[in-house]
C-alpha cells in the first residue's frame, strides 16, 4: 500500500511538473506576444479603474443618484471631463463607477456559465451511453437558438433587472462550455493515467475532479477568456434595450440608451460608455487571442 | 447514401430538437410572473372578463394541457396571438420576417468578401505585418457594441456626409415592389425595377456593415487558420516546388480547401448575425422582427417570444443543413452518412 | 483579381450615387409620427395617434375645431331639463365610403357595439348609459336616453365614431369584426386607407367628393403617417425635406426650427397634465403625511430646468388655464424641512423604507421626475426603486388596488372642457381600476360632490360645488400634483390651415390641412 501511495504520489508530481512545465512554457509565449501583452496592460489599467473607482471619479454620488439640472447636457469641459447627461450628472464619473459592475457582470456570468457547462460536459463525457445522449440533445437545444434571442426571452420572463440578466445569460452561456468539455473528457477519458486511477479504485468523482479535469484547464481558460468580453457586450445589449439594470445605476450599454435620443448633438452622453464597453472588450479579445496561442499553438503557426 | 435520404434524414432529426425547443420556450413562456390577462383584458375588465380570456388562451388548464394545445397550434399554424396588439403571431412574423432575413443575409456576404480575402491575405503574409494589421482590425471591429456602432455610423454616413439614407428600407414615397419574396432586393428584380433595387441596397448598405463587423473576426481567424493548414499539405508544397505560381496555388487549390471550414462558421455567424440585427434593427427603424422582439420581450407578450425563438430555432437548423449540403458539393469526398 | 476589384469598386460607387427620390406629384404631406397606429377600430383604440387615424377614417357627431366642440354629423339637438334625454338630428346628406347612408341607425349601432365591447373609449358611457340608451327615433334621429343625468354628454361625442354596419356585420367573426376593424376602416370620413404597412407607414387618401366638404382653401391629396420613434430622426427628416410634419421634436432642438424661414415651431400651453399617483390604499401611501412628506421632498423648480420640454407647475389638481381651476390652493412646494416634519408624524420617522416609482419605459420625461425625487426622497432615507414599464402594464397594474404601484408617472389629457372631464375619473372612486384613479383616491364627500355637479345645469352653482370637492383633494395630497406641459409640433411652412386644439395636442387636423409649394 505504501508503496502503491508513493507512486501515485510520485506519478502525481510528475503530472504536476509537466503541467507547471507548460505553463511556464506558455507564460514565456504569453509574454513574447506584444499583442496580449498590450491586452493584459490594459485590463490591468480598467482593474485599477474599477477598484479605485470612488477616489478617480469627481463626482461618485452622481452614479448614485445625485443630480445637477442647472449643469444638464453640458459638453466635456474641465470640470465635467466627459461632460454631462440629461439630469446634469457627471458621464465621468459614471463611466468610472460601472467599470465594477462590468467587470462583476462579466465574472458572474462567465464563472456561472462555465460551472453549469464544465459539470454537464464532464459528465456526458464520462458517463457516455444515454446520460451522454440526454445531455447532449439538451445543449442542442439550447445552440438551435442564437444566445441573445434566448438571453433576452429569459430576462424578460424573469424580470428586468440587472441580476436577472446575468441568469438569463448564463442559462445560454452553457452549452459552448458544456461542449467543450465534454470532447475534452472524451479523449483524455482514453488516456493511461485515468485509467491507472480508475484501476486503484478510484471514484468517479474523483477521477473526473482530480484526474480529468485539471488536464482539460487550458482550452476551458481560454474559451473563458475569449468569452468574457462577448459577455459584457451581451450584458450591455440587454441594458440597452431596456432589460438590464435599471435607473440610477451607471451601467454602460442602459448609459447608451440614455444617450441616443441626444444623439449626435450632445454626442458624449452615448459616446464615452460606448468607448468604456470597447476598451474593455478589445482588452479581453487581446488576451484570449494571445492565449489561443499559447495554449493551443495549433491554432495559430 | 445518397442526398436524398440524406437530407430526409437530417430534416427527421430536427423534428425532436425542436420539439425540445418548443419545451423549452413555453417553460419560459410561464416563467412570466404576474398576470397576462390581466394585461391582455385592459384595465378596466371585469373577474368574467378575463375568466373568459383565460378559457379563449386556454390559461386555465393544467400545464400539460397547455404544452399539447401550443404544439398542436404550431403545426397547425396557429402560433397564438399577441396579448398586446391582439394581432395573430404567425402572419406578423411573415410580416416582419423578409427585413430581418434580408438585413441579416447582406451583413453574412459583406463579411465573407470582407473576412475572407483579409483571412487569405493573413495567411499568405503569415506573421508578417499584413496578418498582424488584418488581425488586429477584426478584434478592433468586433469589440465594438453594435448598436453604438450603428448610432456612430447612422450620424456619420447618412446625417453628416449624406451619402446614404438613415433609416428605413425604402424612402417614404417608394412603394415597396410587389411581395414575391418580401425582400426588397430579390423582389425588385423580378420586376426588373432597377431603380426600386438601387434605392434599397442604398438603405440596407449601412445596417448591414455595421452588422457584419461582429461576424468579421471569427471568418477572418478560420480562413486564416484553413489556409494555413492547407497551405502546409503536401500536394501543396510539392507543386510550389514543380513551379506553379503561387497566385495560382492558393486561389485554384488552397481555398477551395480553407473554404470548407470557413462555410461553418459562415454558417454559425448567419444565426448570431440574425440575433444581432434585433439590436441594429431599432437604430435604423428597421420594420423587421428586431423591434417586433424588444416590444414583446418588455411587454412581456410571450405568444411573439415564444414565436421569434421557435422561428429562429427552425431557420438556424435548416441553415445547418444546408451548411452540410455546400460542404457536399464544394468537397465531393464527404459522404453523407 | 485586379478586374474582380475594379468590378466591387463599380458596384460600390453605384451605391453612392444618390438615387433620384421620385417626390410626389400629388399634395401628399408626410408626417412624422411618434407613436404606431396599431389598431383603427373605434370601440378598442384610442390615444393620439390612433384617435389622429379614427378622425381621419371617420365621422363623429361632433368634432373638435381650436378649442370648440362642433357639430359634425349633427344638424341640431335637443335636451331635456335634467339632461337625461338627448335628441340629435343628423345631417341627411352624410355617406360612407360605399354610398350608403350614415343614418340613426348606424349611429346606434356603434354607440352599442362601443358599450358591448367595453373597451378603452368606452369609459365615459360606461356609468351614463347602458344597451337601451341609443335609439333610432326616424331615420336622421337618434335619441340617448342616459341613465342618469350627465350636463357634459356633448363633449363627449366627438370621440363617437360612426361605423358602416353593413360592413361590420359581413365581417363579424366571432369578435364582433374587432379583428377586422383593427386594420381596416368602416367610415365616412375625409380619407380611406391606402398603403397600410404595419410598424412602418400608414397612408391615407382623400375622398375627392367628401360629403361634408372641405374646410381649407384647398385639401391635401393624402397623407402618410410615417413612425419615426426617435426625435433626432423626426428633426433630420423633417430638416432633409422628408417630412413635412414632426410631432416629437425636442425642446432642445427649438433652435434649428425657429432660425430657418422654412419651417413653424408651434407651441401651445395646453391641458397635458402631469402627475405621480401614489396609492393611498398602499402600504407605505395610504399614510396622509408620508405622501405630503413625498410631495414636499420633489423639486419642482429643477424639474422646470430638467425637462426637455416647457412646463408649468400645476397649482393644485386643475391646471390654471382650464376650467374649474380654485385659485388660491395650498400646494406643496420643495421644502426638505417640512418634509421631514411630515416623516416625523409617520410610523417610519426615520424613514428606512423603499418606494416603488413606475413610469413609462424609455421615455426621459417620465424617467427625469423619478431621479430628481430619487435625490429628494434620499435625504429623507427614504429609497426610491425606479421600475419603467411599457404603457399597457402600467395600465394593467393600475387595474386594482393591490397592483397599484406606490407612486406612478401618469400623463393625463381631460377629454373635453369641463371640470368633470378632469376631476371625475381621477378623484371619484366608483373610477377606481382606469389608470386615471391610479391613487386608488376615496372620500364619500368628494364623491358626492362630483356626482351631484354632474347632473345639474347651473354654472355657478357646479363651480361651487368643484371648488369645495378640490379643497378637500388638495387637502388630502392624493397625488403629487407636477405640471402642465406645452405642446409642440413643427411644421414646414409650405403646409397651411393648421390650428391648434388643446384637444389635440401633439397633432394635426389633417382634414383642415392643405400644402402651398411644397
Amino acid at each position: 500500500m505504501a508503496e502503491s501511495d508513493k507512486r501515485k504520489t510520485a506519478k502525481r508530481n510528475e503530472a504536476r511538473s509537466a503541467r507547471w512545465e507548460n505553463f511556464a512554457r506558455g507564460l514565456y509565449r504569453f509574454r513574447s506576444n506584444r499583442l496580449s501583452m498590450i491586452g493584459l496592460l490594459m485590463l490591468i489599467f480598467i482593474l485599477l479603474v474599477a477598484i479605485f473607482a470612488p477616489i478617480i471619479a469627481p463626482y461618485p454620488e452622481d452614479a448614485a443618484g445625485k443630480t445637477r439640472v442647472m449643469a444638464r447636457l453640458q459638453p466635456p469641459s474641465e470640470d465635467f471631463v466627459f461632460g454631462t447627461d440629461k439630469i446634469g450628472r457627471d458621464i465621468f464619473s459614471r463611466v468610472v463607477m460601472g467599470t465594477g459592475l462590468a467587470l462583476q457582470v462579466g465574472t458572474v456570468i462567465i464563472l456561472l456559465a462555465t460551472s453549469i457547462g464544465v459539470t454537464i460536459g464532464a459528465v456526458s463525457g464520462y458517463a457516455g451511453g444515454w446520460v451522454d445522449d440526454i445531455l447532449m440533445r439538451i445543449t442542442d437545444i439550447f445552440l438551435t437558438v442564437p444566445a441573445l434571442v434566448l438571453a433576452i426571452a429569459i430576462s424578460a420572463a424573469l424580470g428586468k433587472g440587472i441580476i436577472n440578466a446575468m441568469i438569463g445569460i448564463s442559462l445560454v452561456w452553457w452549452p459552448g462550455f458544456a461542449r467543450l468539455t465534454r470532447s475534452l473528457v472524451l479523449s483524455l477519458r482514453e488516456e493511461p493515467f485515468v485509467e491507472a486511477a480508475y484501476g486503484i479504485g478510484a471514484g468517479h468523482m474523483r477521477i473526473i475532479f482530480r484526474h480529468i479535469l485539471p488536464n482539460a484547464v487550458s482550452p476551458i481558460i481560454i474559451k473563458m477568456t475569449t468569452d468574457f468580453g462577448f459577455a459584457v457586450l451581451t450584458a450591455a445589449a440587454l441594458g440597452f434595450i431596456g432589460l438590464g439594470a435599471q435607473p440610477p445605476t451607471p451601467e454602460w450599454g442602459a448609459m447608451i440608451n440614455d444617450g441616443r435620443r441626444y444623439f449626435p448633438d450632445e454626442w458624449w452622453i452615448a459616446t464615452f460608455p460606448g468607448l468604456a464597453i470597447w476598451l474593455m472588450v478589445f482588452s479581453w479579445n487581446l488576451i484570449g487571442d494571445g492565449l489561443r496561442d499559447v495554449l493551443d499553438p495549433r491554432a495559430r503557426r | 447514401m445518397n442526398l436524398r435520404f440524406y437530407l430526409l434524414r437530417r430534416i427527421a432529426l430536427i423534428v425532436p430538437t425542436l420539439i425540445g425547443l418548443s419545451i423549452l420556450t413555453f417553460s419560459i413562456a410561464r416563467l412570466v410572473p404576474g398576470d397576462p390577462v390581466g394585461l391582455a383584458a385592459g384595465p378596466q375588465a371585469t373577474e368574467e372578463i378575463k375568466e373568459a380570456l383565460r378559457r379563449e388562451f386556454g390559461l386555465d388548464q393544467p400545464l400539460p394541457a397547455q404544452y399539447i394545445n401550443y404544439m398542436a397550434g404550431l403545426f397547425r399554424g396557429d402560433w397564438g396571438q399577441s396579448l398586446y396588439t391582439r394581432r395573430d403571431v404567425l402572419p406578423d412574423l411573415r410580416t416582419f420576417w423578409p427585413a430581418t432575413l434580408e438585413l441579416t443575409t447582406i451583413a453574412v456576404i459583406i463579411a465573407t468578401l470582407l473576412g475572407v480575402p483579409a483571412g487569405v491575405i493573413s495567411a499568405m503574409y503569415r506573421n508578417r505585418l499584413p496578418d498582424h494589421v488584418a488581425r488586429i482590425l477584426s478584434l478592433f471591429f468586433v469589440s465594438f457594441p453594435a448598436f453604438w456602432l450603428a448610432m456612430i455610423f447612422q450620424t456619420w454616413f447618412g446625417r453628416d456626409l449624406g451619402m446614404f439614407p438613415i433609416n428605413k428600407r425604402l424612402p417614404v414615397l417608394v412603394a415597396p415592389p410587389p411581395t414575391t419574396t418580401g425582400l426588397f432586393l430579390v423582389d425588385s428584380l423580378i420586376q426588373l425595377d432597377f431603380e426600386t433595387f438601387m434605392v434599397s441596397l442604398r438603405h440596407i448598405f449601412i445596417p448591414s456593415l455595421v452588422l457584419s463587423f461582429s461576424a468579421f473576426a471569427s471568418i477572418t481567424r478560420i480562413t486564416r487558420a484553413s489556409m494555413v493548414e492547407a497551405l502546409e499539405k503536401d500536394f501543396v508544397r510539392m507543386e510550389r516546388a514543380i513551379g506553379i505560381p503561387y497566385r495560382i496555388i492558393i486561389f485554384k487549390y488552397v481555398l477551395r480547401n480553407a473554404f470548407i471550414a470557413t462555410i461553418t462558421v459562415i454558417s454559425l455567424n448567419f444565426g448570431w448575425l440574425m440575433a444581432g440585427a434585433i439590436l441594429i434593427e431599432t437604430i435604423f427603424d428597421w420594420p423587421g422582427l428586431g423591434l417586433y422582439a424588444v416590444h414583446a420581450s418588455l411587454s412581456l407578450d410571450f405568444q411573439p417570444i415564444m414565436g421569434i425563438a421557435f422561428l429562429y430555432g427552425v431557420v438556424f437548423s435548416l441553415i445547418n443543413i444546408l451548411t452540410d449540403m455546400v460542404y457536399g458539393i464544394l468537397d465531393p469526398r464527404i459522404r453523407y452518412g | 483579381m485586379s478586374k474582380r476589384m475594379l468590378v466591387i469598386g463599380l458596384l460600390l460607387g453605384l451605391l453612392l450615387i444618390p438615387s433620384v427620390t421620385s417626390l410626389a406629384q400629388d399634395d401628399i404631406l408626410l408626417y412624422g409620427g411618434n407613436q404606431d397606429i396599431e389598431n383603427i377600430d373605434p370601440a378598442t383604440g384610442e390615444n393620439y395617434s390612433i384617435n389622429a387615424a379614427l378622425r381621419s377614417l371617420y365621422d363623429a357627431l361632433y368634432i373638435y375645431r381650436g378649442s370648440d366642440t362642433i357639430p359634425h354629423l349633427v344638424d341640431s339637438y335637443e335636451v331635456n331639463d335634467d339632461a337625461t334625454v338627448w335628441t340629435f338630428h343628423l345631417k341627411d346628406n352624410a355617406v360612407f365610403h360605399d354610398g350608403s347612408s350614415v343614418n340613426a341607425d348606424a349611429v346606434v349601432y356603434s354607440f352599442n357595439r362601443i358599450l358591448a365591447i367595453s373597451g378603452p373609449p368606452s369609459w365615459r358611457w360606461a356609468t351614463i348609459a347602458d344597451e337601451n340608451t341609443a335609439a333610432a327615433v326616424d331615420e336622421f334621429t337618434v335619441q340617448f336616453t342616459l341613465t342618469q343625468p350627465y350636463a357634459p354628454f356633448i363633449g363627449t361625442l366627438p370621440q363617437l365614431f360612426v361605423v358602416n354596419p353593413a360592413i361590420v356585420e359581413a365581417n363579424l367573426g366571432d369578435d364582433m369584426g374587432q379583428s377586422y376593424l383593427k386594420e381596416n376602416a368602416a367610415g365616412s370620413g375625409p380619407f380611406t386607407q391606402g398603403r397600410w404597412e404595419i410598424g412602418n407607414l400608414y397612408e391615407f387618401i382623400a375622398v375627392d367628393d367628401y360629403w361634408a366638404g372641405w374646410t381649407g382653401d384647398d385639401h391635401l391629396d393624402g397623407f402618410v403617417w410615417v413612425i419615426q420613434r426617435d426625435a433626432s430622426t423626426q428633426l433630420n427628416s423633417l430638416l432633409a425635406g422628408e417630412t413635412h410634419i414632426a410631432d416629437t421634436v425636442a425642446a432642445s432642438d427649438k433652435e434649428k426650427i425657429v432660425g430657418s424661414e422654412d419651417y413653424v415651431w408651434e407651441e401651445h400651453g395646453g391641458f397635458f397634465t402631469n402627475t405621480l399617483k401614489m396609492n393611498n390604499t398602499g402600504e407605505y401611501t395610504s399614510d396622509i403625511n408620508l405622501r405630503k412628506a413625498v410631495a414636499h421632498a420633489m423639486n419642482y423648480e429643477a424639474m422646470v430646468e430638467a425637462q426637455d420640454v416647457k412646463i408649468t407647475i400645476l397649482p393644485g389638481p386643475t391646471p390654471a388655464n382650464f376650467v374649474g381651476y380654485v385659485d388660491g390652493l395650498d400646494y406643496p412646494k420643495y421644502d426638505l424641512d417640512k418634509a421631514r416634519e411630515y416623516l416625523a408624524m409617520t410610523p417610519w420617522p426615520d424613514g428606512g423604507i423603499t418606494l416603488d416609482y413606475v413610469y413609462v419605459t424609455d421615455f426621459p420625461r417620465e424617467e427625469i421626475p423619478g431621479l430628481i425625487l430619487l435625490e429628494g426622497l434620499a435625504q429623507l432615507n427614504i429609497e426610491l426603486n425606479m421600475i419603467p414599464m411599457l404603457w399597457p402594464d402600467m395600465t394593467a397594474s393600475c387595474g386594482s388596488q393591490e397592483t397599484g404601484p406606490d407612486i406612478i408617472n401618469i400623463y393625463t389629457l381631460p377629454p373635453f372642457l369641463d371640470p368633470d372631464a378632469h376631476l371625475y375619473n381621477q378623484y371619484h372612486s366608483g373610477q377606481w381600476g382606469s389608470f386615471n384613479s391610479c391613487s386608488f383616491y376615496q372620500n364619500d364627500r368628494v364623491n358626492e360632490l362630483l356626482d351631484t355637479a354632474r347632473v345639474i345645469g347651473d354654472a355657478a352653482e357646479r363651480a361651487a360645488l368643484y371648488t369645495e370637492a378640490q379643497e378637500i383633494i388638495a387637502a388630502e395630497q392624493p397625488s403629487v400634483w407636477m405640471y402642465t406641459e406645452d405642446s409642440s409640433i413643427s411644421i414646414n411652412n409650405c403646409v397651411k390651415g393648421f390650428v391648434y386644439s388643446p384637444m389635440y395636442p401633439i397633432t394635426v387636423l389633417f382634414q383642415d390641412l392643405w400644402m402651398e409649394g411644397c
